[in-house]
């Protein structure tokens, strides 16, 4: 069930990643760049997450 | 009696030979890509009187990070710092470089170029040390591994969905949401900054692409590439110029969509 949930909650992550994309191109938009790169950077690190979570989900499976 | 030692000093001689050969493909790559992104802004910082020595320094910034991924041999190195080192030359690029970057025949050679320096830079052959595993252990490793080959194949397409769900949203924000849009029009240089947020988004999407998708579907069970491979998968890659043209496909179908939502669009 664990690994299940961690599979789960990396893909959100994936996804949750689009608001953030969605967000850098209405920042730089509006020429505000320094909030688009920021955005940006959460955009990345939410991806990270979920790819780490990911692999977590991977490990338990191979444990179990 | 010897046919061991035989077998491994072949495949260490084509290890070997594959290096060369990824070494050559990745040095004219990165190249290439440095002179289509920046090799023009370079130029004019260069030529022009009241050209800055930072603008000049950022523009170079990728050919000293493909030097350091050439150095360190991080796969990290190759396939994030390197495509990352462009973005703040991006930044200064002149506007008339930008225009230039915009026409569709640039954006083709741009989408073409760094499709091929993503599966080149993915697929650096292994280290030399690693050749003369026994053979044995790695062929039961992928007799088990065959059996997970289910696992596998829906991990990697939940990611694909997703990635492709993203793409999708950020193609709407790009292109069809009206207040986006109109924030565009707002711009005095509008049009250029249309076409960098662009190049960024989509640059920063293959980056995700390959760190959310791509890169489990080569490494499932991290860094144990080899022994995962499913036979077909091994056929595949052992048959050359059908992995090739399957990669020539793939990357020319994508640069195509991508060319046809631009020209649409813009």
């Amino acid at each position: 069930m664990r690994p299940r949930m961690y599979e789960i909650l990396g893909v959100s992550f994936f996804l949750g990643s689009a608001f953030f994309f969605y967000r850098t191109v209405e920042f730089l938009a509006q020429a505000d760049y320094v909030a688009g790169f920021m955005a940006l950077v959460v955009a990345f690190l939410v991806v990270r997450a979920g790819v780490d979570i990911s692999r977590l989900a991977v490990a338990l499976e191979r444990e179990q | 009696m010897n046919d061991g030692g035989d077998d491994a000093a072949v495949e260490l001689f084509e290890v070997e030979r594959d290096q060369k050969v990824w070494f050559v493909l990745f040095v004219m790559l990165s190249v290439a890509l440095w002179a289509q992104w920046l090799g023009g802004g370079a130029a004019r910082e260069v030529i022009s009187e009241d050209g800055s020595g930072a603008v000049l320094a950022l523009s170079l910034l990728p050919l000293g990070a493909a030097v350091l991924a050439l150095v360190w041999r991080h796969p990290a190195l190759e396939l994030v710092v390197v495509p990352l080192s462009f973005v703040p030359g991006l930044i200064f690029l002149p506007e008339a470089e930008w225009a230039r970057l915009g026409e569709p025949f640039a954006l083709m050679a741009s989408g073409l170029l760094f499709g091929m320096y993503l599966v080149v830079a993915a697929g650096r052959p292994p280290a030399s040390e690693l050749v003369g595993l026994p053979r044995r252990a790695l062929e039961e490793e992928l007799e088990r591994s065959d059996q997970r080959s289910e696992a596998f194949r829906a991990f990697v397409m939940v990611r694909m969905v997703a990635m492709a769900a993203v793409f999708c949203v950020i193609t709407y924000a790009l292109f069809f949401s009206v207040p986006i849009q109109e924030h565009f029009e707002a711009l005095e240089e509008g049009q250029v900054q249309h076409v960098f947020t662009t190049v960024l988004l989509y640059f920063g999407w293959s980056i995700v692409a390959y760190m959310g998708a791509v890169l489990p579907a080569l490494n499932w069970e991290h860094d144990r590439r080899q022994s995962v491979l499913t036979r077909r998968e091994r056929q595949l890659l052992a048959s050359g110029p059908r992995l090739a043209r399957r990669v020539a496909l793939e990357v020319g179908a994508v640069v195509v969509v991508f060319v046809g939502i631009l020209w649409m669009t813009l």
